[in-house]
């Protein structure tokens, strides 16, 4: 496998000089300063990074261009967002050369590869334990709080899509049910990550939906985990970031060696500490990720359950809401 | 009378112009993603809840900004001193101020964890309904102050001191004569007032909630969501159209103009001193907070400079390119504020009733969405950023200049035009010699309000996602808080305030010194 990836690393460089656009989302444009040049210099393209805010921007931009596409490569499309993009008829299929590094094929979530994961990492309910009386240890008993958790709203957050899912994947058709009695626990429902954040930090309330790395981040930047993250006893629900190539594409080829880029050890070893997220392949993880939680039970829903469910299950958690 | 239609019908091209520019951007939209099905499925019960709502906190909303405004607007009337200059000053708070320092801002005063709370006063509004309504009465009764204000005083003294003769009181004069005398102004600022609540999307987002959702909530969610267009431009045809009857009504009511002495007497009692600084209080804490919030820690009470050490240093631009979008801005800004100006003062100049009623109602037609529209236009033709968003700003900009010159340039003393023309004097040689110079100090003075305005614009800007293309000072503010660079967000934040509290200063002072010299 590794002599086909060199040859067409060699064929590649020998024939094209041609640039990359990649589209990704904001808090991903780490990869900009740390890792993008070692790819130019492999194959010697130049690569546009264009960053469209959220995971929803990107996958509504390929959809706008459509008819017109621009980008070659996108970046970040979790397991919900993939059904949307495949639909949509908007990425081609394409299992790169060195797909048997992902070192647990379960969390290859779409089996046709119209994209390939690139990191995961569980969702997670992150608190400050100076503000909790008592640390909730089941979703039942966060039911049991006042006023006390931050949420993101699933139509607009891949974070709060991912949470939804993960009740659903615990309650199955009683997730209603369960949402009654978790409405009054829910202080308020933010549009994204970055707004739940500043109001967890701002002390509006002593919990919020998260990511089980939060811990590691804390102790690699604060040297202290001042807020710890808790994954209740029902199970984890993991999110999977997955990268494809736009259908369209004039760098078809380019765009492969990209996708496998990703799986390299150049790439790999730069996830946990820039995208506070797991690699998927078997890469040294630092110290810091003592901290971060990783669930002992994995909860999911089959892709194919979310592509059909999807938009009900919005807009019947939107009626619960209101 | 021929003659007089074919001058009517030159009127309207202008206005129809502007609609023409406003359907373009649409039209491609249309044309790819329209579906009958998903356009037809808004009219179920999701919609009419949340028309209730929306309609519930704008009426709520404008009505508290009114009454709220009124004696602050009473003291502008009055008195000409540094605390109706600061009152006037506050009209920058709805169009510039931006909305994450003002959420900010609420969250360090009013949230269970806020400075109110720390001080034994229990508010706990955040994420209600009160929350919604003090924050669009902070935002939007500066609105109310302003145009209540300026046409009080252009009341005639002479009428006002007739009342008096007759032996009505203060209060009886104030609301029996001179309150209907200013009612088409009222009218004004309430529409404006009411429309920019009833579109309110940041603050029922941040301060409200999922349970407060507007149309235009439901606009962005349906746009980021389910990338369902066919249903989002259901949804802002329905806001259009609403806030386009509105319009209509208002737009029967004629302003007034008044003539003879305007010079008032100056006294006014303790009780309206005092409750004008009170409301002062109120909306410059907030501000403040915003602003000091960028080198002062709230929670920690420690002084914090280094996101602004940050901000301008070259390492940091090469990640963040902060110096290179506030010289976009700055250029966008002018070439938009200045077409916005010169596109406007056009249409006023052919002014009719049917231009009263094609321009404003556009206030109510989402940002978001024209942005949409604008984008995909970049995606099929390739024409670049700059350009579309200059033509972007101007378009939303048109219908607030258009408020903001209207007294100015329809109200202008056509006696004096009539007499130059005796003279001999061309148009041309009119507007040169004549009327530029008697509106050019109000012109700039709305110039750098628009300036301002689009400086900061961050609606078209989010949605067209520019920050790699053409980066604006707004966007790139977003990208440091999404980036969790919260210091240096909130000191970009506290740098862009103070540029527009400059302009808004700047405009005042040339407006004022205009007015003195006449």
């Amino acid at each position: 496998m590794r002599r086909f990836l060199f040859l067409a690393m060699l064929i590649f460089s020998l024939v094209s000089f041609s640039a990359l656009t990649v589209y990704t989302y904001e808090s991903m444009g780490w990869i900009e300063d740390s890792v993008i040049s070692e790819f130019e210099d492999m194959y010697s393209v130049d690569v546009k990074v264009v960053k469209l805010g959220d995971g929803g921007n990107v996958l509504s931009r390929i959809k706008l261009e459509k008819r017109n596409p621009k980008a070659d490569v996108v970046i970040g499309l979790d397991q919900s967002l993939v059904v949307e993009a495949v639909k949509n008829d908007l990425l081609i299929s394409y299992k790169p050369l060195n797909a048997s590094k992902i070192e647990n094929q379960d969390i290859v979530f779409n089996q046709n590869y119209f994209v390939t994961p690139y990191d995961y990492g569980a969702i997670a309910i992150i608190y400050d334990p100076e503000r909790l009386d008592t640390t909730p240890k089941t979703f039942e008993d966060l039911t049991k709080m006042d006023k006390s958790l931050i949420i993101q709203d699933p139509r607009s957050s891949s974070t709060g899509q991912a949470f939804l899912l993960w009740t659903i994947a615990i309650y199955g058709e009683d997730w209603k049910e369960f949402w009654k009695e978790l409405k009054p626990a829910i202080l308020t429902v933010t549009t994204g990550w970055t707004d739940s954040f500043s109001k967890f930090e701002a002390g509006e309330a002593p919990m919020m939906v998260s990511y089980a790395t939060d811990g590691a981040y804390s102790y690699e930047y604060y040297e202290s985990t001042k807020y710890k993250a808790l994954i209740p006893e029902e199970g984890g629900y993991v999110q999977v970031e997955g990268a494809g190539i736009v259908k369209g594409t004039k760098n078809e080829d380019l765009a492969k060696r990209f996708i496998e880029f990703l799986l390299m050890d150049e790439f790999q070893k730069k996830v946990p500490l820039n995208q506070w997220m797991f690699p998927v392949t078997n890469v040294e993880l630092p110290e810091s990720y003592e901290y971060a939680l990783k669930p002992e039970k994995i909860l999911t829903i089959e892709s194919e359950e979310i592509a059909n469910n999807l938009n009900k299950w919005l807009n019947e958690w939107e009626e619960l809401m209101y | 009378m021929g003659r007089t239609n074919v001058l009517m019908n030159k009127k309207k091209i202008i206005p129809i112009i502007y609609i023409a520019l406003w359907v373009t951007p649409f039209i491609f939209l249309f044309r790819d993603f329209f579906e009958l099905n998903s356009f037809t499925l808004i009219m179920d019960s999701r919609l009419s809840r949340i028309l209730g709502v929306t309609f519930l906190q704008s009426i709520l909303s404008t009505l508290i900004s009114l009454a709220i405004a009124i004696i602050p607007s009473y003291y502008i009337y009055k008195k000409k001193n540094l605390i109706s200059n600061i009152l006037e000053g506050s009209i920058f708070i709805p169009f510039f101020f931006p909305p994450v320092s003002m959420v900010l801002a609420f969250s360090l005063l009013y949230s269970n964890a806020g400075l109110f709370s720390k001080l034994g006063i229990d508010l706990n509004i955040l994420y209600t309904m009160k929350a919604i309504v003090l924050a669009h009465v902070f935002y939007n009764s500066p609105i109310f102050v302003k145009y209540i204000g300026e046409a009080l005083r252009k009341i005639p003294n002479g009428v006002v001191e007739a009342s008096k003769i007759d032996g009505a009181s203060k209060v009886r004069t104030f609301f029996s004569i001179e309150v209907p005398m200013i009612m088409p102004s009222i009218m004004k600022a309430f529409f404006l007032v009411f429309s920019y609540s009833f579109m309110s999307f940041a603050v029922v987002l941040n301060l409200g909630g999922i349970k407060y959702s507007t149309l235009e909530v439901a606009i962005a969610n349906t746009l980021r969501g389910s990338f369902d267009f066919s249903k989002a431009l259901g949804y802002a045809l329905i806001q259009f159209a609403i806030l386009f009857v509105l319009n209509y009504v208002i737009s029967k009511i004629d302003i007034l103009s008044f003539e003879g002495d305007i010079s008032h007497p100056k006294k006014v009692s303790k009780f309206v001193t005092g409750t004008s600084i009170i409301y002062l209080i109120f909306e410059f804490s907030i501000v403040f907070v915003g602003v000091f919030s960028a080198f002062f820690n709230f929670f920690d009470m420690k002084f914090d400079i280094s996101g602004f050490l940050n901000l301008f240093s070259k390492e940091f631009n090469n990640k963040y390119p902060i110096v290179e979008s506030i010289f976009n801005s700055l250029f966008v800004a002018l070439i938009a504020a200045t077409l916005s100006i010169v596109f406007t003062y056009i249409i006023l100049k052919n002014y009719t009733k049917f231009t009263d009623r094609v321009i404003l109602p556009f206030l109510g037609i989402s940002s978001a969405f024209l942005a949409m529209g604008l984008l995909y236009i970049n995606i099929l033709y390739g024409i670049p950023f700059v350009i579309l968003l200059i033509i972007g700003f101007m378009m939303i900009t048109i219908p607030i200049t258009y408020s903001f010159l209207f007294q100015h340039v329809v109200g202008f003393n056509k006696s004096l035009l009539e007499a130059a023309s005796i003279d001999g004097a061309n148009r041309w040689q009119s507007f040169w010699n004549i009327e530029l110079p008697l509106i050019l100090p109000s012109m700039i003075s709305v110039f750098l309000q628009i300036f301002a305005i689009i400086y900061g614009e961050f609606t078209i800007t989010y949605t067209m996602q520019v920050r790699d293309f053409f980066p604006l000072v707004s966007v790139v503010n977003y990208s440091l808080s999404a980036n969790r660079q919260y210091l240096e967000a909130n000191a970009l934040s506290a740098f862009n305030i103070a540029i527009i509290i400059i302009i808004f200063v700047l405009s005042n002072r040339i407006k004022n010194r205009f007015y003195k010299t006449l």
